[in-house]
């Protein structure tokens, strides 16, 4: 099951409505182990919908799709969830955390989730140091509907990394950021990971963010539709 | 951790989860009352009278005889002569017999006329004998003796001296007072009827109505057709045989005879010849008569009563529907802005399934908290009127409803609420499904 790629897509159809032609055939697509993907193209091209399915939230018309050598979709789909806790720490652009929960307990979401109960306290305590969320007790105990957004956001990281994942998604997670925390917050990510070797695929149509990742992938040049219908 | 969850989230939309718990705690206390009256009812009018064969009045409905002369409800449409109970009674296949007078009241609990038969042969629940807790039956003419709640409630204790009134309200336009009546005998709790009466000997009822001449206090008799006590021709008795001096009266003053009494319960020597000894009452010349057999008559109370039951059995059952109802629409309503938190979840891992555990956990709990204080308001309702509930209807009940029967409705309530928060459920699955984590669609 070695495999030097953490997600593999052949031959990948999808599309909402089966009387309309797909939105996404994509015939190859790879990302190497501990890439970081700067991954952008106009809105409805499939981004999201391209996440979802890496995911495995949304399952493909057709085609194989690997993750960490895993043929995810051949899984069944309670254990396509818990490949999912194990393996993949997702980043939305906004609303990641349940508001009513504190900043501790959502992040406990994650290994609850992974079935891996115990979380190793020195990572925890490591991430909570990098995020810079454990300066005081009270702000782990505020409910996270009281934080602000930048707050949530490095919440949303914590809880994304607190399994150490293989693989981090980012859907847009600075577009509700004003520059000086987008940037904070790139530097933070990136910052994190490093123990973890994760691979990250981020998705953004801010060109200006480009130059901190290895790989630039557009949506255009892997998805044989992309602006050819509507979404 | 899905406890939590669902705790949190109920408890985060505070407002309107109050609003819906309510409306369940008020429809399950509707259900579960409903059920809880009507059983103890049952059960408290099964109990009332036990070991009487026949129950005699006058011509009327018998429901309408069983209730006045057993439950103390509503009152008799006329009375039966002395002498039609001494020709009945004389029979020698009766083997005991209890006159009773009734109409009158004292404080607001009923006061009825008997003998000391009264204390001797009613029995109630199974079988039992009225027994005193202090005290005695009747010696003398203006003897009492009073129920349980009657000493309880009014703080009376042997000796003390009372005034009996005309009429059955608790507020009485002419008194009777002057009379000497007091207390000689309490009986012990019963749970039935019997508790709130005031007993006395049916000559002091005659002397207080003034068929037997009470010397002064009978110039106070003048307005005789606002009483309830139906002897259409008392007064025209006065002077009567049976008339006695009012100061010292003496032991055999009580065996008096007075001139009519309102029912009287027949125990027979065969049970067998209750059937004939029903007729030849029914068939009686002298005078309209109407006998009963306490059973027969109590299961034709719940015939007609049944069909009120169930109407409101029915009601009660439409009320918890609507409140279910409510419930479901509450959960679609905050589906939306759901959406949001169930993408999160379902990112972290959370397979569908855990998705519609969540929302059926949540609406079980809201559910439970609602049922839960519709059970404890009952509780204390009942624990409230139950003295109100046994002096207006004679119907005495006990505050705790049954477990059986309330397991019963919890489960029946759980089992709808899981089904019908299926709806909501569901529709978030297959919006998780359909959708994916994208929120913005």
């Amino acid at each position: 099951m070695v495999s030097n790629n953490s997600i593999e897509i052949n031959d990948l159809v999808f599309g909402w409505d089966k009387h309309l032609p797909p939105i996404i055939h994509i015939p190859k697509w790879t990302v190497k182990h501990n890439d970081s993907v700067f991954l952008h193209g106009p809105s409805g091209t499939g981004k999201s919908t391209l996440l979802n399915i890496v995911c495995g939230i949304l399952a493909p018309d057709e085609g194989k799709v690997d993750v960490l050598g895993e043929s995810i979709f051949k899984l069944r789909a309670n254990a396509r969830d818990k490949f999912r806790a194990q393996h993949i720490g997702v980043i939305f652009q906004q609303f990641n955390l349940l508001p009513y929960l504190n900043v501790l307990e959502n992040i406990q979401i994650g290994p609850y989730f992974s079935s891996k109960r115990d979380i190793n306290p020195e990572y925890l305590a490591y991430i909570l140091e990098t995020l810079e969320l454990n300066q005081s007790k009270n702000l782990l105990q505020s409910k996270a509907k009281n934080l602000s957004v930048g707050q949530q956001q490095r919440v949303a990281v914590a809880r994304a990394l607190v399994n150490q994942p293989e693989i981090i998604i980012a859907d847009e997670p600075t577009s509700a950021l004003d520059s000086v925390m987008r940037d904070q917050f790139i530097e933070l990510l990136f910052k994190t990971t490093e123990k973890t070797e994760s691979t990250i695929i981020f998705v953004s149509h801010d060109k200006g963010l480009a130059s901190n990742f290895n790989t630039l992938v557009s949506l255009e040049q892997i998805n044989k539709v992309a602006g050819k219908s509507e979404c | 951790m899905l406890v939590q969850i669902a705790v949190s989230s109920l408890l985060a939309r505070k407002f309107t989860m109050t609003l819906t718990v309510i409306s369940i705690a008020v429809s399950f206390f509707v259900l579960l009352g409903i059920d809880h009256i009507k059983s103890e009812m049952r059960h408290s009018f099964g109990r009332t009278v036990s070991g009487v064969d026949i129950i005699v009045g006058a011509r009327s409905s018998s429901i309408n005889l069983l209730l006045y002369s057993v439950f103390r409800v509503g009152n008799a449409t006329n009375n039966i002569s002395w002498s039609s109970y001494k020709t009945i009674t004389d029979k020698p296949n009766v083997a005991w017999s209890i006159p009773i007078s009734l109409g009158d009241s004292h404080q607001g609990f009923r006061v009825l006329g008997t003998t000391n038969a009264y204390f001797e042969h009613y029995r109630y629940g199974n079988k039992q004998v009225l027994s005193f807790s202090e005290g005695h039956a009747f010696s003398r003419l203006y003897d009492v003796v009073i129920g349980a709640d009657v000493a309880r409630q009014l703080g009376y204790q042997l000796h003390s001296p009372l005034d009996i009134s005309h009429g059955v309200g608790k507020v009485s336009f002419k008194k009777h007072t002057g009379f000497g009546f007091e207390v000689t005998g309490i009986l012990k709790p019963t749970g039935t009827p019997i508790d709130q009466t005031v007993h006395i000997t049916l000559p002091a009822v005659d002397s207080i109505h003034g068929s037997i001449p009470h010397g002064s206090m009978h110039s106070t008799h003048s307005g005789e057709v606002t009483h309830n006590h139906s002897m259409p021709d008392e007064d025209s008795h006065e002077g009567h045989e049976e008339s006695h001096s009012d100061n010292n009266p003496l032991l055999s003053q009580i065996s008096a005879q007075p001139k009519a009494i309102t029912a009287f319960m027949l125990g027979l020597t065969s049970k067998i010849a209750t059937l004939g000894a029903l007729r030849q009452i029914n068939e009686f010349e002298n005078e309209p008569l109407l006998a009963i057999m306490p059973g027969v008559a109590l299961s034709e109370m719940w015939q007609i009563m049944k069909v009120v039951e169930q109407a409101l059995a029915v009601i009660a059952f439409l009320v918890l529907i609507a409140a279910l109802f409510g419930l479901v629409t509450m959960l679609l309503a905050t589906m939306n802005e759901r959406q949001r938190e169930i993408a999160v979840l379902r990112a972290a891992g959370a397979s569908a399934s855990f998705i519609v555990i969540l929302i059926e956990s949540e609406a079980l709990l809201l559910v439970l908290t609602g049922m839960l204080c519709g059970f404890l308001g009952l509780v204390v309702t009942m624990f409230v009127g139950q003295d109100m509930l046994a002096s207006q209807f004679g119907i005495f009940i006990s505050s705790v409803p049954s477990l059986t029967n309330l397991f019963f409705y919890v489960g029946l309530v759980l089992v709808l609420t899981f089904i019908l928060a299926l709806v909501p459920a569901l529709i978030s699955y297959r919006r998780s499904m359909i959708h994916g984590l994208s929120v913005n669609y």
